[in-house]
């Protein structure tokens, strides 16, 4: 076998091990390191890069951010800010048709600006949320889908630990991705409370409404959400001013959101353990599957395989407009059964790669910043596409007694929402641009 | 081809020694092996690891070849540091020479676990600093929060008064534009690719004939890789490595720092050069420097004080 | 967890947990060592001078924590896969895939731990230290090596526990991570 045709064979074995439950991770680095062993015919270059490999991917101040952005979504849960912003939303919103929903969508966006994970956002937020929509006569469906599609805010509007991943992959610099992701992430809130409106309006026994909230109640509920905006200034506002680097801005970040849980009472030894557990099992699950990533990927680059294909695209004379759709549709197909993360770490490196070469029409900074949002947006609806959408099964798991399928009829229109989205967002790069 | 070489580095394909050296080389090595050799080039480190990690890839034979700065492992080659030390450098071209003449003397030990191409210096190094805080004099540096290259580069500026920050260099365009340090130490080749002209706009030179540091590079391939040529193609490799090797590395350095020295003066950017008087004062507190690292080799039991005069004459001796 | 009818595998199921929790305090505090030394570097970096060495220390912190965090994500069964297919085939055939994987991973980490014992010895020889401080990466390797042993013996345990709960035909559960 030539060494293009093993990097080809890798796949169908990566996803057959993938559809065996091999944690994706291990999959990866199972196929990288046999691979490279096939591809040079020599144990020595996969075992010498082994060993310094997993140093070299745990100690690496960019990637020092990722710990530091969920331990700050573990505190700011504790800390009652949750509550606070859902507080805020439904003193403003709770009384319009849908308007606890709503509520939930904009406090999902609010929690968002200061947690960098889409699932934690949304099993934070339905904590919180979920009893409240369903003591208001909200249908099972339209409640869960709410919060698994309000989740995926955590991600698109920054920060936003997807977007550390592909800053890192394509070299690009985090603040601006994170400035370029924000007025997409608000189109994304809008479009909910639109699918939502719509929704109640179609189906008008699916809801109930809340009492209008006067201003005198209004006015301390705002008020009482401050520590978010201070947190969210701290860490996007002081990457963006330069008073920190993004690793110092999510360090300062996780200090202030800690302090505050603290002050709140919501951080004695138990819940500071327990927000240690929490971000141990995400931390160590992203980390491995950027483990297995950097072992696979550079299998690859052993195998030319990205070289070659990219050459082969170029050869083909699609035209670039093309390739981003195809590329794009990939993502949400993939996106029906994988998560986002893997996604990402396993095709930037070949995608990326091929789309660069390509003249859009824009430097080339603009177009890594609009592909990364593109990217984001699309690896995002993975997140509530059924069969398999992590949102989804952690609402179940909140929820027992809304059976999945409501779920994942009610999600529906949430992706419609999602898909028009990205093509606004593909057709009009300016949105994601125009900041930087 | 026969034998296909992996070159792997951590330079973007369009930087000045990819394009300029490591690139022509790949040619002629495939011309003079009459297509027997093929040297495949990997730039950006895209086989994987950190540019600390190029070394280990070599020894190990991960890959064939690999053009590194030696300070991306500090500790590692101690002897080699001589050449970074303040005020040692004086042209890209005599100094790479020199480390060549200074490598076949004292470095055959320390590099002995890779075969070695060839070996060389960039040229004098300088500093460049944000539009707020131009550095007219010593006092100037206090405070200043300064990238530094290597170990004994950061020691040096620390002994100059700045506080010298540990960050990659594809992160100082950034830090630069938003103030997270103050400046950094390059020499002018490097400007360009770092945006420096846009960023940095101050720019300290000295007076004399030597600059204020440089960094030491290794290009080196892995020794089995080397033995399992047959004995006509190992002879293409040999005669074209060596000095003239050196000399072309540091040739096309000299020729960089008069580009990136270009960009800067169009851009109106000012460079300050210190009088003698004022150079003085930097090289006494160099010499400071000096002395600790001589210290630190004796040591380590390797001569300090007789590693140093060697490279101080090699250096001078291939100044004309 | 240990009752009067406790087994030897109970016994040794309760080391194991309260090891990898207490693995997750040290993590935990590395993180938050390195957020108070991000503070403090901050502080310094407006009044005076930035703290030598922060990033260096911050990388080393934050790295160590995440070696920390490995052994209590692998008993979580942290470590999740993809479910579509698998789970078609009904909960013997979720069982049997989660000890495949986790056969897999107790595989891949034993290799990554010898190798990286291997890189310990050689960054031992070769001197090699940070960039400012100067201090040798061989220490930090000591203790990374360290945390790695104990992830390969929860990886083994993990392994074990699978075969126990399939033989008690239990469900496995898998934790899940958020991203
Ligand atoms: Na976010
Ligand atoms: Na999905």
């Amino acid at each position: 076998m030539t060494s293009i045709e093993i990097g080809l064979w890798s796949f169908p074995v990566l996803i057959l091990l993938i559809f065996l439950r091999v944690p994706i991770g291990a999959a990866m680095l199972a196929c990288g390191v046999v691979g490279t062993y096939l591809v040079v015919d020599r144990w020595t270059p996969i075992l010498s890069q082994l060993k310094s490999v997993i140093w070299a991917t745990n100690v690496n101040y960019s990637l020092s951010i990722i710990p530091l952005f969920l331990l700050m979504g573990q505190f700011a849960a504790r800390g009652g800010m949750s509550q606070s912003l859902f507080n805020a939303a439904a003193a403003f919103l709770g009384h319009r048709k849908g308007g606890v929903a709503m509520a939930a969508v904009g406090a999902c966006a609010g929690f968002g600006s200061i947690c960098g994970s889409s699932l934690a956002t949304a099993a934070t937020m339905a904590q919180v949320a979920l009893p409240e929509l369903r003591r208001h006569g909200y249908a099972g469906g339209l409640a869960t889908a709410t919060l698994a599609a309000g989740g995926t805010l955590g991600i698109l509007i920054p920060p936003s630990v997807v977007l550390v991943i592909y800053a890192i992959l394509a070299e690009q610099n985090i603040a601006k991705l994170f400035l370029a992701a924000f007025v997409p992430g608000i189109i994304a809130a809008i479009s909910y409370f639109v699918v939502i409106a719509i929704y109640v309006r179609l189906k008008p026994e699916s809801a109930g409404q809340a009492p209008r909230v006067p201003w005198r109640e209004r006015i301390p509920a705002i008020i009482a959400v401050w520590p978010v905006a201070l947190i969210f200034f701290l860490v996007v506002g002081g990457i963006y001013l330069g008073w920190f680097t993004p690793t110092q801005a999510a360090a300062v970040g996780a200090a202030g959101a800690g302090l505050v849980a603290w002050k709140n009472g919501g951080l004695d030894r138990r819940s500071l353990l327990a927000c240690f557990k929490e971000t141990a099992v995400s931390t160590g699950m992203i980390f491995f599957i950027v483990l297995g990533a950097t072992v696979f990927n550079s299998f690859l680059a052993f195998s030319r395989l990205p070289q070659v294909g990219a050459e082969w695209v170029t050869a083909q004379g699609f035209s670039p407009m093309t390739v981003l759709i195809i590329i794009l549709t990939l993502y949400i197909i993939f996106g029906c059964i994988m998560d986002s993360l893997s996604m990402i770490v396993l095709t930037i490196p070949i995608f990326f790669p091929i789309v660069t070469a390509m003249d859009f029409g824009m430097s080339p900074e603009h177009f890594a910043i609009w592909f990364g949002i593109l990217v984001l947006m699309v690896a995002e609806i993975g997140m509530i596409t059924p069969p398999v959408g992590l949102n989804l099964f952690i609402i179940s798991a909140m929820s027992r007694e809304v059976p999945i399928r409501d779920t994942y009829r009610g999600i529906v229109p949430f992706v419609s929402a999602d898909l028009l989205r990205i093509i606004i967002l593909t057709a009009f790069p300016i949105i994601s641009t125009f900041l930087i | 081809a026969d034998v296909v070489l992996k070159l792997h580095h951590f330079l973007p394909p369009q930087a000045t020694i990819p394009s300029k050296v490591l690139t022509p080389w790949a040619e002629k090595i495939k011309a003079d092996s009459g297509g027997r050799i093929e040297v495949e080039i990997y730039p950006s480190m895209q086989l994987g690891g950190k540019p600390g990690e190029l070394v280990d890839q070599a020894k190990d034979g991960v890959v064939d070849m690999i053009w590194t700065l030696v300070g991306y492992t500090p500790g590692r080659f101690p002897k080699s540091e001589a050449f970074e030390l303040p005020f040692m450098v004086t042209t890209a071209e005599a100094t790479s020479v020199a480390f060549y003449d200074y490598y076949q003397k004292h470095l055959q030990d320390e590099f002995k676990d890779f075969h070695v191409l060839s070996v060389h210096t960039h040229g004098p190094g300088l500093l460049h600093t944000i539009a707020s805080k131009p550095i007219k004099s010593l006092d100037d540096m206090k405070g200043l929060k300064l990238r530094g290259t290597s170990k004994v580069v950061n020691q040096m500026l620390e002994a100059m008064g700045a506080a010298a920050v540990g960050m990659p260099v594809t992160t100082v365009p950034e830090s630069l534009s938003k103030s997270v340090i103050d400046g950094t130490v390059v020499p002018w080749e490097v400007t360009p690719s770092i945006k420096i002209a846009e960023l940095a706009p101050n720019h300290t030179q000295f007076s004399g004939k030597t600059g204020l540091y440089t960094a030491a590079f290794i290009f080196a391939m892995n020794k089995d890789s080397y033995e399992a040529l047959p004995d006509d193609l190992k002879k293409v490799i040999d005669n074209n490595s060596g000095k003239e090797l050196a000399r072309k590395f540091g040739m096309v350095m000299d020729q960089g720092d008069v580009n990136g020295k270009a960009i800067a003066d169009k851009a109106g950017n000012t460079t300050i050069t210190l009088d003698a008087a004022e150079t003085e004062k930097w090289k006494a507190l160099g010499e400071k420097v000096t002395k600790n690292w001589i210290a630190e080799m004796d040591g380590k039991g390797l001569n300090g004080s007789g590693l140093y005069k060697d490279a101080v004459d090699l250096i001078q001796q291939n100044t004309k | 967890m240990t009752t009067q009818t406790s087994s030897g595998f109970d016994r040794l199921e309760f080391i194991i947990s309260r090891l990898s929790v207490a693995l997750v305090a040290f993590s935990g505090l590395c993180l938050v060592a390195a957020c108070l030394l991000t503070g403090l570097s901050i502080i310094g970096s407006v009044t005076l001078r930035p703290i030598p060495g922060e990033i260096e220390l911050v990388e080393v912190l934050c790295g160590l924590a995440v070696f920390g965090f490995l052994p209590f994500c692998q008993l979580k069964r942290g470590h999740v896969g993809v479910d579509l297919v698998m789970s078609a085939f009904g909960p013997k055939a979720m069982n049997m895939t989660q000890l495949i994987g986790d056969i897999i991973i107790a595989l891949l980490f034993s290799l990554l731990a010898w190798r990286h014992g291997v890189g310990l010895l050689d960054k031992f020889e070769n001197g090699e230290t940070t960039q400012l401080l100067l201090l040798p990466i061989w220490w930090g390797y000591a203790i990374a090596m360290a945390l790695l042993a104990v992830n390969v013996i929860v990886c083994l345990f993990v392994v074990a526990a699978d075969i126990r709960d399939i033989r008690r035909k239990k469900t496995i559960v898998a934790a899940m991570g958020a991203h």
